[in-house]
């Protein structure tokens, strides 16, 4: 759990510093912002105007801040073909696949922006397409060791997004 | 001990040796099947299905935010049968839009509980139900005899789902449904025979996951406690006239008719209607104006001058037509068992009044 108190960073500290870090970092950004050049496009939730129903907290209008292009990795799943109706497998339905997002820590500070549990994400399909996503997971729990540098701070996050209708979100 | 109850506080059952509602059950006996076919229409599975489906359609109708969420029957396991009625109602993707009903229904329809789980008499018979005289083409009366078999009994299991993202618009569904059936059955009535619908279950089909796309499924099962007449089982068979051997009571003519009483003092209406009827159409060669109205056999009376029928007999509205209009007369008998009498006093109308 993040607390008020800075404590410094020694792991590999023999090899590896801050400053190494911030390198490290900067050189990932260029590199995805100039050669990968995926962007997704997040679409945050105005939790504040946004209202709900009283007693099941549905929303019927959603507010949303203003959209934000960021560049990241990510990596989209085969469509999937399903039914309404299991039992008869009738009403058939495809739907596009889970969509997980690998963005820099920094990439978000830099753009002054969170991605939290039940934002949106548009992924840029085709010149006249988009792809909608909901938020499930939002990958500030990002311990694992996948996502550090050099073996010292966590630099990544891995965000896991569901599809979404246009019924939900239409951008 | 009881405390003793005085005369006065007792109940007391009108056991009267006559029918104390004014012969409205025999009225109804009479009427109940006027202008009805002489056998059942047919009912088979088609017919209580296209009937289910309007039952989903219109008794189960559901809007919310001024969309009415459209209702499919996918009884067909043909993928067309999906297709052709998903097409108004799909997005960009060809994918159904959310919010919608299905309607569908076990294949496998088994012996029912509609006559109680009774089986049917062995041996396939046909029962007549009617017997009527009619005339042949070529002049000779005959008997025309309705026969059909007894019905077979069948439940119809059908499964009905609401598919819908918001779990108020499930709520407001369900209370919709068990408030049509909280007196246990509800009734669709597919080529005029009632067929009772039983709710048996309501399920929560929902897909519960984490990172799936979410929408709410809720299933209700209903029954159909049906019976079946097939097109076959109804057999008309025609039997000269000669051949039989049966009696039959003699068919008088039963036409209400009206005659008429000019006198210094006004005209008179005399309408008799013979048991059996009770109405009556004609075509006026003059005026008149009724004053007085009596009665015998009659709890109302009825006319119609082309606007609609109202009511004259308590005499706040009464009857007056001119000449060369056309009157149509009713009347509702007290009893059905005898012949009803209405009689008009009145006076003649002239063409300018």
């Amino acid at each position: 759990m993040p607390n008020n108190v800075l404590t410094p960073v020694t792991r590999n500290h023999k090899f590896y510093s801050q400053k190494d870090f911030e390198f490290e970092t900067g050189l990932m950004a260029d590199y995805i912002d100039e050669d990968v050049g995926m962007t997704i496009v997040l679409y945050q939730v105005d939790r504040e105007r946004t209202m709900t129903d009283e007693v099941y907290k549905e929303t019927g209008k959603v507010f949303y801040k203003m959209p934000v292009e960021l560049p990241c990795i990510y990596d989209l799943s085969d469509s999937v073909l399903k039914t309404y109706d299991s039992k008869t497998a009738n009403g058939a339905y495809t739907i596009t696949g889970n969509l997980r997002v690998d963005i820099l820590v920094q990439t978000l500070e830099e753009n002054s922006c969170e991605i939290s549990r039940g934002d949106y994400i548009g992924v840029l399909v085709d010149t006249n397409r988009m792809a909608y996503f909901v938020v499930v997971d939002d990958g500030k729990l990002n311990t694992s060791n996948r996502l550090h540098i050099g073996a010292f701070r966590p630099a990544w996050r891995t965000i896991s997004a569901s599809p979404v209708t246009d019924l939900e979100f239409n951008g | 001990m009881g405390r003793a109850i005085t005369k006065d506080n007792l109940t007391k059952i009108p056991l009267l040796d006559r029918i104390y509602d004014g012969g409205l059950k025999e009225e109804y006996q009479e009427t109940i099947m006027s202008d009805q076919a002489f056998v059942p229409k047919k009912l088979e599975y088609d017919d209580i299905d296209s009937a289910m489906r309007e039952f989903v359609e219109n008794e189960l109708r559901f809007e919310a935010d001024g969309v009415v969420f459209p209702t499919f029957s996918l009884f067909s396991n043909q993928r067309f049968t999906e297709y052709s009625q998903i097409w108004e109602h799909t997005d960009k993707e060809g994918n159904m839009k959310m919010n919608f009903k299905t309607v569908i229904r076990d294949t496998n329809p088994e012996f029912g509980n509609n006559q109680g789980g009774n089986y049917a008499i062995p041996g396939d018979r046909k029962y007549t139900v009617l017997i009527r005289d009619v005339l042949d083409d070529n002049g000779i009366e005959c008997h025309e005899v309705y026969t059909m078999r007894q019905p077979m009994t069948v439940t119809l299991k059908y499964r009905i789902n609401i598919f819908t993202d918001l779990f108020s618009n499930i709520n407001t569904f369900n209370m919709k449904v068990n408030s049509l059936f909280k007196a246990r059955q509800f009734y669709i009535r597919p080529n005029g025979h009632y067929v009772p619908l039983l709710l048996d279950g309501i399920s929560d089909e929902t897909t519960y996951g984490v990172d799936e796309r979410k929408f709410f499924t809720q299933s209700y099962l209903i029954t159909a406690e049906a019976y079946i007449i097939r097109q076959e089982d109804i057999e008309v068979m025609r039997a000269p006239k000669r051949m039989s051997v049966r009696t039959y009571p003699d068919v008088k003519d039963r036409k209400a008719n009206v005659e008429v009483d000019e006198d210094s003092d006004g005209i008179t209406l005399m309408f008799t209607f013979p048991k059996g009827t009770n109405n009556i159409e004609f075509s006026s060669d003059f005026g008149f104006r009724c004053v007085e109205l009596r009665t015998a056999n009659v709890r109302r009376v009825k006319t119609d001058l082309g606007e609609g029928y109202f009511d004259i007999t308590d005499g706040k509205e009464s009857l007056s037509f001119k000449k060369g209009g056309d009157v149509r007369l009713k009347v509702i008998p007290l009893s059905a068992n005898c012949m009803s009498e209405v009689v008009m006093r009145g006076v003649p109308l002239d063409d300018c009044e």
